[in-house]
């Protein structure tokens, strides 16, 4: 039994209210400000540093952006890589970590062999080499296939496989079901939260993911997004600091540059309100380390 | 001789037994093999590049032609000062981030905890940890764009009079730039984990404190915290096992050369050393090597350490013990 008590609402109550509110807007504001200055005009972004709201609409920088940027390709590229590499990876961790629960000869074997690169990696030079060999330079593939299967994930997808009651697949098999079936049919199924956690882990992972793309990418059109940001962030520092006077210096306005931005973090703007509880899940269901 | 046919047979049998295994579940061995070959070519495979740390690269002859030279980029390791000066580097700005970055979260966690309007909360909650979800291009950008000379700070410390701070380029504030820049994009998802502790309390005890008559802080000093002993121990020992990485993607897109003596870590070195001026491949993977068993000597350490804390250890938990 739980007897609500209704407590007072102290000063105490309200200087932690004021404290988590202040430091709330001191984390919130920078990104709330750089949405500001990508939608009004250039302007009123001078005129008035420190906006609440915009005084005034102008979204010519996302016109600018789109249409003289490479920000439009980096989309698609990332889009592809969200989806396809999500998809990817989300199939090989479920068939691994499916088959590695099961009682199967050298399963032990095959675990061993899947742990021992976490602990060794050839490193930077090493995997740009053989990115080079297998042909893939320049190709979404090099951004997909290297980071196909996370060990740590399968980890934690075994043991919620490992969790799950073995009544339910023996009653399955009793009616004659094999173990792709059962699988598919029976316990996929009951693991949709997880499955749209690591999705979304592996979703942000992938969309953030821009060393890669300065890695193994050359061509603009080709690079993921968030590479194509960092050059252009990269370039109008040098822009701004070379051209003092002439129309140089309305390539890459803050207007321009904050609406690329904004673009680059649009995505988990929109989803991750409403998807933070499957986020938190992880944490749960994961490992203690993040 | 009886014995040994009876041994013999047993064998046979289990044998048999294993193979029949395998064909019975020859559907989940298929289900194996794409990880496999995923597995051995993206992380076995550039192993064998691992060579190249006591080589002298040569791209017209290749990894395996390569001639040797034998320690040589070891040797030139202890001896390069732009080496030294990154790994002195990396130390002192993961300790900051280490030691510096350790409460907030737990603070932040504490407050949290003493929000009653679940409301609230969750709004504050979905603000505090989101910047976690923007990659640090985007982040960079946006304090870019926040401490410039004309940026928001310095247009309000004018505005009061104060005089005009170049953040971006100081040296000898920099890295504590590094450090409040990982916090502000950090501390509230590293809140969520002992916020997670701090709802496994168990309510009671705390309905106890009160009808002993304990205060709010008396409640947070003597329930809360120890009631998160455990995941802060395993937190603060298990941070220390990235000690070798001071956060590459931050620094890398927040730095320029005036700061390569305060802020050039390991991995925007090694960087730089394998893409820009003339590359040096072995050295570079002797610098990896170097790291790399470093990073594994403290993963061993710091990952059984926080098991002695009643962690659950990386990997534990995956393969059923029979």
């Amino acid at each position: 039994m739980r007897k609500k008590k209704l407590k007072r609402f102290t000063f105490t109550d309200f200087c932690i209210y004021a404290i988590v509110a202040i430091l709330g807007f001191t984390v919130f504001y920078p990104l709330y400000n750089s949405v500001l200055i990508s939608i009004v005009p250039q302007y009123e972004a001078i005129k008035h540093p420190f906006m609440l709201y915009p005084p005034k609409l102008d979204f010519s920088a996302y016109k600018f952006a789109f249409e003289s940027t490479s920000v439009a390709s980096g989309v698609f590229v990332s889009g592809m890589k969200v989806i396809l590499g999500g998809a990817l990876s989300m199939v090989l961790t479920l068939l691994t970590s499916y088959a590695l629960t099961r009682p199967l000869p050298g399963r032990r074997l095959i675990y061993a062999f899947l742990l021992i690169p976490t602990y060794f990696s050839g490193g930077i030079i090493p995997n740009y080499l053989l990115i080079d060999q297998l042909g893939l330079m320049n190709t979404i593939w090099a951004l997909i296939l290297p980071s196909s299967v996370s060990f740590g994930t399968v980890v934690i997808f075994m043991r919620y496989f490992n969790s799950l009651p073995e009544e339910l697949e023996e009653s399955a098999r009793l009616d004659g079901a094999n173990d792709i079936l059962i699988l598919f049919k029976i316990l996929i199924p009951l693991m949709k939260p997880i499955i749209a956690t690591y999705f979304l882990y592996g979703a942000v992972a992938n969309w953030n993911s821009w060393f890669d793309g300065l890695l193994y990418i050359r061509t603009a059109s080709k690079m993921p997004i968030q590479t194509v940001l960092r050059n252009i962030i990269q370039e109008s520092t040098i822009s701004t600091m070379e051209s003092t006077s002439g129309e140089e210096i309305a390539v890459y306005t803050e207007g321009v540059k904050m609406a690329c931005l904004v673009i680059g973090m649009a995505p988990i703007m929109a989803f991750y309100p409403f998807l933070q509880k499957y986020f938190v899940t992880g944490i749960t269901a994961g490992a203690v380390k993040g | 001789m009886r014995n040994k046919s009876v041994a013999k047979s047993d064998r046979e049998l289990k044998r048999k037994e294993t193979l029949r295994a395998i064909k019975r579940y020859k559907y989940l061995y298929i289900m194996l093999i794409p990880t496999i070959i995923s597995i051995f070519v993206f992380r076995y495979m550039p192993i064998y590049g691992i060579q190249l740390a006591f080589k002298e690269f040569n791209p017209a002859l290749g990894i395996t032609k390569s001639p040797w030279i034998g320690l040589a980029n070891f040797e030139r390791l202890v001896s390069e000062p732009g080496f030294l000066n990154a790994f002195k580097n990396t130390i002192i700005i993961s300790l900051m981030k280490v030691l510096g970055g350790f409460t907030p979260p737990i603070i932040l966690a504490v407050l949290f905890n003493e929000i009653r309007s679940l409301r609230y909360k969750k709004i504050m909650q979905t603000i505090y940890t989101f910047p976690n979800f923007i990659s640090w291009v985007v982040m960079a950008g946006i304090i870019t764009n926040l401490f410039s000379g004309s940026g928001l700070v310095n247009q309000i410390l004018t505005s009061i009079g104060l005089e005009k701070q170049n953040l971006l380029t100081e040296p000898s504030t920099f890295r504590m730039f590094i450090l409040i820049t990982a916090i502000w994009k950090g501390a509230g998802w590293g809140a969520i984990y002992y916020m997670a502790a701090i709802a496994g309390i168990d309510t009671s005890l705390y309905e106890a404190a009160e009808i002993d008559g304990a205060n709010r802080w008396q409640k947070i000093w003597h329930v809360t915290l120890p009631g998160i002993r455990e995941m802060i121990a395993i937190q603060f020992i298990m941070s220390f096992s990235g000690l070798m990485q001071a956060g590459f993607d931050q620094i890398f897109n927040l730095y320029n050369s005036s700061l390569f003596e305060v802020a050039d870590i390991i991995d925007t070195y090694v960087y730089r050393i394998s893409f820009q001026q003339t590359p040096s491949y072995g050295f570079s993977v002797a610098v990896g090597m170097f790291t790399g068993v470093i990073n594994l000597v403290l993963l061993l350490v710091f990952n059984q350490l926080s098991k002695l804390g009643g962690g659950k250890g990386l990997f534990e938990g995956g393969v059923r013990k029979s």
